[in-house]
């Protein structure tokens, strides 16, 4: 009855999820191991396409990717979803960018949960509002999550409404002050948003009712204003990439919030943090990390219950 | 009359009976750890006693060994203890010879403890970055079952990967 073990018998999901730990190169190389490891690489539901970390460029890149999907999409009937998308591909013009619109394409036309959309271009490509990478996000009501990297966006009017998206995180987006305010406010569900070393605008607006955590990290020098009236936030995380003078955050509509942390960020006077710990009544946990503080500072909160503080510039005295 | 306010603070004890009859008598709050034990649990009714046919003995204790662990944490959720739980963790899989991982692995499947799985299948992941298909084969005792030309067929397709 000692029949020698293989984990070549481990169940389909069980590969699935080890295959995703794995980078392409070695998740191949362990479906090319037994019949079970092949099948379950083809039917895997987890697509990560980089240009960067291939040997394929440009048009290549795309028929790699597409014959890739092929070959899912042929094991893989109607009913089987596709869990996520990430592509990073060098988008340079409208070629190039339909060929990258059309793998979105088979992803949302599976029922995709997660969008991971980056360009590793040396310039960013434009996107206008009328693009039809919109309304193919839009129509796609499995959507959860959606990140955007390095892109440029320049959007007139409001989008379709991405009503199921839940988490929304932008990295390094060049978009005017008109435009984030028509991108935002086409995500009527949204969650978690993170906006982290965007540029282009002086004032980021954040409304969403339903957002519960947010990240900024700025990279501009003056720091863009910031200004959140969702009343259903819970978690606030402000970072700087440089230390400079805290900018101007207004979070005073936001009676919920309980967690906040700061990174990065300088505070004037003795009493510049307790200012705005008044805006927040009901803040348990606050950090404070590489910030550049006068000698002493003084935080007074009845509510607090974590206080930490993480490599301050400062002697730090205080405490409640 | 179920009188659901009855709930008292005195720990409930499940026994868990593994294929070769070997027993553990475990809090209901380390047991639940396991989604399988404690959709079990929450049946009405359900019996203190869950006998468990695909899981030995030897690999239900240390599973349950790990739900321990975790569920002791659990009650003061401080972050210190996550580190010291990544520490657990880590002493918990690196000493784990191809054998014990899948048995491990296949109890903390059926068992559904979503958390174990997830260190596992990294535990396994790191074992297969960076090495040749042979070597692959060879750290987890795979048969190559392709038919002649197939696997020849995969290189050829993916040659990059293999390079």
């Amino acid at each position: 009855m000692d029949h020698p073990p293989s984990n070549s018998h481990l169940p389909e999901p069980v590969i699935h999820k080890i295959l995703r730990l794995l980078p392409p190169q070695d998740a191949i190389r362990a479906s090319a191991t037994s019949k079970l490891w092949r099948s379950a690489w083809i039917s895997h539901p987890v697509f990560d396409f980089d240009e960067a970390s291939l040997p394929f460029k440009l048009d290549a890149f795309y028929d790699f990717a597409n014959r890739s999907l092929a070959l899912w999409l042929n094991r893989c009937d109607n009913r089987v979803n596709m869990e996520k998308l990430s592509l990073c591909a060098d988008v340079t013009n409208g070629e190039s960018f339909s060929r990258f619109v059309e793998l979105v394409a088979i992803a949302t036309s599976r029922n995709v949960k997660v969008i991971e959309l980056q360009t590793c271009s040396e310039f960013y490509y434009l996107i206008f509002h009328n693009s039809h990478l919109w309304s193919l996000l839009s129509a796609c009501k499995s959507l959860d999550v959606l990140s955007l990297k390095h892109f440029k966006f320049y959007l007139s009017s409001s989008l379709p409404p991405f009503s199921s998206v839940r988490k929304l995180r932008l990295s390094g987006i060049s978009i005017d002050e008109n435009s984030v305010r028509n991108l935002l406010s086409s995500f009527p569900s949204l969650e978690d948003l993170v906006v982290e070393c965007c540029s282009g605008f002086d004032e980021l607006r954040v409304s969403c009712p339903k957002l519960e955590t947010m990240e900024v990290s700025i990279w501009d020098d003056p720091p863009q204003k910031v200004v959140i009236d969702s009343a259903n936030l819970r978690s606030f995380f402000y970072r700087k990439a440089f230390r400079c003078a805290l900018g101007s955050v207004s979070f005073s509509s936001c009676k919920l919030l309980t967690t906040l942390a700061m990174e990065c960020t300088e505070f004037g006077t003795v009493n510049a943090i307790d200012e705005y710990l008044s805006q927040i009544p009901l803040l348990e946990n606050l950090t404070l990390k590489s910030c550049k503080t006068p000698e002493s500072i003084q935080i007074s909160h009845s509510n607090l219950k974590s206080l930490k503080l993480q490599n301050l510039l400062a002697v730090v005295e205080g405490g409640d | 009359m179920s009188s659901s306010s009855t709930t008292t603070t005195t720990t409930r004890l499940l026994m868990l009976k593994a294929s070769d009859g070997v027993t553990f008598e475990v809090e209901e709050a380390v047991a639940t750890k396991l989604g399988a034990i404690n959709n079990m649990v929450e049946e009405e009714g359900s019996e203190d006693l869950i006998c468990l046919p695909n899981v030995n003995g030897k690999f239900l204790g240390m599973v349950l060994e790990w739900c321990k662990k975790h569920a002791n944490n659990n009650t003061n959720s401080d972050k210190g203890n996550d580190e010291v739980n990544k520490w657990w963790d880590k002493e918990f899989v690196m000493d784990l010879d191809q054998n014990t991982l899948y048995h491990l692995l296949m109890a903390a499947d059926y068992l559904s403890g979503t958390e174990l799985v997830d260190l596992l299948t990294e535990k396994v992941a790191s074992m297969i970055r960076g090495k040749k298909v042979e070597e692959i084969r060879e750290t987890f005792k795979i048969k190559s079952d392709f038919l002649p030309g197939q696997e020849e067929e995969i290189r050829k397709k993916n040659s990059w990967a293999f390079e």
